[in-house]
């Protein structure tokens, strides 16, 4: 029993204890809870999420009406136009899908780091 | 005493390593996804070099714009190509005043985590019916370790 009790009397113990039981003391205890955010939170940031997605559906629905109102142009202009015509419909066509390609990428942006519960770097 | 001391700094090892949750024992050393993210709508096609690298904070996704795509222009960064949980996959239906957007996100499984399969938005708009959808996906994601 003796020999047992010889074994833990080691010069640095009590300081490392004591080091043990200080860190322990002052460690907050507010880190623990933080951790897991109140009901009422987690409500509020969801409505002030809901409402960017919906900003960006508007701005993706809108960009697509402008691309289906390009592209009617385009077919209007291909029978009779001329080049120049038919090279500017075109290109306000390939412009009006490039808007379409913002928006959407935006919207997607938007529900996806909404719906995830990872963090994600942005 | 050399024992014992021994087996105090495993037993200390071997709980700091249960308590890390940046190395969870299901990721086994997977450190990041490549892959080819694909653009579509219409005839605009665009296609982007993908790298999601595992950090401290989460996944912090770069793209690499293959060809004429415009990766600056668009401020592609940011979007969630990987994550730790595949939700629900419903779509989600939003109405606005003009018509109504409806997208679905379905991630799926490689390794430790969940990646961005396909995302495909549609609109229905009453005077315009349905047209062409906007689709972004991950192509051959691939794991490394």
């Amino acid at each position: 029993m003796n020999t047992h009790a010889n074994t833990l009397h080691v010069r640095w113990a009590g300081p490392a204890v004591l080091t043990v039981l200080f860190a322990l003391a002052v460690t907050p205890r507010t880190a623990v809870a933080a951790t897991e955010p109140p009901a009422a939170a987690v409500t509020a940031t969801t409505r002030t999420m809901a409402l960017p997605c919906y900003q960006e559906a508007v701005a993706y629905i809108d960009a697509w009406i402008a691309y289906i109102a390009a592209w009617q142009d385009y077919e209007n202009t291909l029978p009779g136009g001329t080049e120049s015509e038919i090279m500017d419909s075109a290109r306000r066509l390939d412009q009006a899908a490039s808007q379409v390609g913002t928006a959407g990428w935006k919207l997607v942006k938007c529900l996806a780091g909404f719906a995830s519960s990872g963090p994600i770097i942005f | 005493m050399k024992t014992l001391l021994l087996l105090a700094a495993l037993a200390a090892v071997t709980a700091v390593t249960a308590c890390d949750r940046r190395a969870s024992p299901t990721e086994n050393g997977a450190r990041a996804v490549t892959g080819i993210v694909e653009l579509r709508f219409g005839s605009l096609v665009e296609r982007y070099d993908l790298r999601v690298e595992r950090t401290d904070q989460g996944f912090a996704p770069s793209l690499t714009p293959l060809g004429g795509a415009q990766a600056a222009g668009r401020g592609l960064q940011g979007l969630a190509f990987v994550r730790f949980d595949a939700g629900g996959g419903d779509p989600i239906v939003i109405p606005t005043p003009q018509g109504t957007v409806t997208t679905r996100l379905t991630y799926r499984p490689l390794g430790p985590w969940q990646v961005l399969d396909r995302a495909a938005v549609s609109v229905a708009v009453p005077q315009l019916g349905t047209g062409p959808e906007f689709t972004v996906a991950v192509v051959e994601p691939r794991l490394v370790r």
